[in-house]
C-alpha cells in the first residue's frame, strides 16, 4: 500500500512519521487508525472546543468554493462524521450522489449515524476506503473534496493520484487542511495554543491527551501551502490555488482535472 | 472574510431552532423536502440559496448568483417586494412590475409562500424554553417599553424637521432674486474690465507724450 517515493513524498526508505516520531511506513496506518477509534465519539465535540465553532465556518467556505449543483457526483474523502457530506447531500438533491468515505469504520460508524438522524439517506453511499488506493471507477466524480484528512495519510503523493484519476475531467479537487500561519506572531500563540492548551483540553472533554498531542504534531509536520499546491501540481492539477483562512491556520487547495 | 458563511450559519442555526420549536411548523416545510432554492436580492444582486431536506433547511450565501440549474428554482426579487412573495396571488403583478423573476420550477416558490403562510414566530415561543415564563415576560415587557420610547423620540425628530425645513425655507432667497443678483454682479464685472481697459489706455497715452 505506501511505497517509497522521492521529491515532495513524505515517505523516505520506508520511513515516514507520526507526530514528531519516525515509523515505518507501514506502521503508520494502523497507528493513525487507532487515534480516531480513539475520538470518533467524541470528534465534532472535540471539533467545536477546539476551534470555537470556526471549523463550521471553514468547512461553508469550501462548500461555496466547491461549485456543487444538483445531480452532481461528490466523494468526500475522510469524510469523518459526514459534515460536507450532509452539505452536498442536501445541494446534489436526489438526482445527485455523495459517497461518504473514510478508512475508519469508527469514523463512518458516527458519519452514518449522525447524516441517518438528519434524515440523509436518499443519495449517500458508505464507503470504507483508503485515500492512497480509492475503490472507485476512473473519471467517476464531479468534485473530490479532503476536510483535515490529508494530513493523516501515509503517502500523500499516492492519494492525490488516486483523487486525480477518480475525477472526471473538469471536476475539482478541495483539500482544507491545517496549514501554516502567515504572521509569525499568530504563529508563535497557535504554538502555545497548539502545545500546551489543545492536549489538555483533549484529556478533559474526550479523555485523551495523547490523540490531541499527536493532532498537534501532524499539523506541524504537514506540507506548507506552497509545497501542498506544488505536489498537487506534481500529480497532474491544474490551475491550482490556496486561500487561506483565519490568517493562514487553515488553507483550502483548490486544483482542477482537466 | 468568512463574514458570509458566518451570516449562513447563523441564519441556517437560527430558522431550524424557530422550526423545530413547533412541529407543525417544521411538517408545513416537508413538502420541499429533497429541492432547492435561489432567491437573488435585487438591485444587490445579494443570493441566498435554501436546501431543503426532512429535517433541516441549509442556509448559504454563496459569493455570486448560482447558475440557474445549479438548483430547481430561481427568483430574482426586489428588497422592496420581498414581503409580498409570501402571497401567491400577488406574483403575476410582481413580475408585470418589474419586481419578480423566476428561472425553472416555480411549484418550489409556490410550496414555500405556502409554508411561510403556515409558520407563525412569536419571541415568547422561542425565549420561554430558554428563559422561563417569567423572566421572559419581564424582558418583552422591557422591550416594548424601550421600543415605544423610541419610536416617540423618532417621532419628536421627524416633527422638529419638518417644521424646520418649513420655516428655514423662507430665510432662502427665491430663484429670480438669485438670478438678478447674478446678472448685477456680471454687470459690475464688464464695467470694471471697460474701466481698466481705458485706464491702460490713459497711461500709454501719457507715456507715447514724454510726460
Amino acid at each position: 500500500m505506501s511505497q517509497d517515493t522521492t521529491s515532495n513524498s513524505d515517505v523516505t526508505d520506508g520511513k515516514t512519521h507520526f507526530g514528531f516520531q519516525t515509523v515505518a511506513a507501514e506502521q503508520k496506518e494502523a497507528m493513525v487508525a487507532k487515534v480516531f477509534d480513539s475520538v470518533a465519539a467524541k470528534y465534532d465535540i472535540m471539533n467545536d472546543v477546539m476551534s470555537l465553532g470556526i471549523h463550521r465556518l471553514w468547512k461553508r467556505y469550501t462548500i461555496d468554493m466547491a461549485g456543487a449543483r444538483k445531480g452532481m457526483q461528490v466523494l468526500d474523502l475522510a469524510g469523518g462524521t459526514g459534515d460536507l457530506t450532509a452539505k452536498f447531500s442536501r445541494i446534489v438533491g436526489p438526482t445527485g450522489k455523495v459517497v461518504l468515505s473514510d478508512i475508519n469504520p469508527s469514523m463512518l460508524e458516527v458519519g452514518k449515524d449522525k447524516l441517518r438522524d438528519q434524515g440523509l439517506v436518499q443519495n449517500i453511499e458508505y464507503v470504507e476506503a483508503n485515500a492512497e488506493d480509492l475503490p472507485f471507477a476512473d473519471d467517476q466524480f464531479d468534485i473530490v473534496t479532503m476536510a483535515f484528512g490529508l494530513r493523516n495519510v501515509t503517502n500523500k503523493d499516492n492519494a492525490l493520484a488516486s483523487i486525480y484519476r477518480v475525477l472526471k475531467p473538469g471536476g475539482r479537487l478541495l483539500v482544507l487542511e491545517f496549514s501554516k500561519p502567515i504572521h509569525s506572531g499568530l504563529a508563535k500563540v497557535y504554538d502555545a495554543y497548539s502545545f500546551h492548551l489543545l492536549p489538555k483540553m483533549g484529556e478533559l472533554v474526550a479523555n485523551d491527551a495523547e490523540s490531541y498531542q499527536y493532532l498537534a504534531e501532524s499539523i506541524r509536520m504537514h506540507p506548507d501551502q506552497e509545497t501542498l499546491a506544488q505536489m498537487m501540481r506534481e500529480a497532474g492539477f491544474d490551475s491550482v490555488d490556496y486561500t487561506n483562512l483565519s490568517g493562514g491556520i487553515v488553507a483550502l487547495h483548490k486544483g482542477f482535472k482537466f | 472574510m468568512l463574514w458570509r458563511q458566518c451570516l449562513a450559519e447563523c441564519l441556517s442555526l437560527g430558522t431550524n431552532h424557530v422550526l423545530n420549536l413547533e412541529p407543525e411548523q417544521r411538517i408545513a416545510f416537508s413538502a420541499l423536502s429533497g429541492t432547492s432554492l435561489q432567491v437573488v436580492l435585487l438591485p444587490v444582486e445579494f443570493p441566498i440559496a435554501l436546501y431543503f431536506s426532512d429535517k433541516a433547511i441549509d442556509i448559504q450565501l454563496p459569493p455570486e448568483p448560482l447558475v440557474d440549474d445549479a438548483v430547481d428554482c430561481t427568483v430574482k426579487v426586489a428588497l422592496s417586494a420581498l414581503d409580498k412573495i409570501r402571497d401567491t396571488s400577488q406574483l403575476t403583478a410582481l413580475i408585470k412590475a418589474d419586481k419578480l423573476d423566476i428561472q425553472g420550477d416555480l411549484s418550489v416558490l409556490q410550496k414555500l409562500s405556502s409554508a411561510m403562510q403556515q409558520v407563525s414566530f412569536s419571541w415568547e415561543s422561542l425565549l420561554i424554553p430558554l428563559l422561563g415564563e417569567s423572566f421572559t415576560a419581564q424582558l418583552l415587557n422591557f422591550h416594548e417599553a424601550r421600543f415605544a420610547e423610541f419610536k416617540q423620540s423618532v417621532e419628536a425628530v421627524q416633527i422638529t424637521l419638518a417644521e424646520g425645513l418649513v420655516e428655514e425655507k423662507k430665510l432662502i432667497a427665491p430663484a429670480i432674486f438669485v438670478a438678478d443678483y447674478c446678472d448685477e454682479v456680471s454687470q459690475l464685472r464688464v464695467d470694471t474690465d471697460r474701466f481698466q481697459a481705458r485706464l491702460k489706455r490713459f497711461e500709454q497715452q501719457r507715456e507715447t507724450n514724454g510726460e
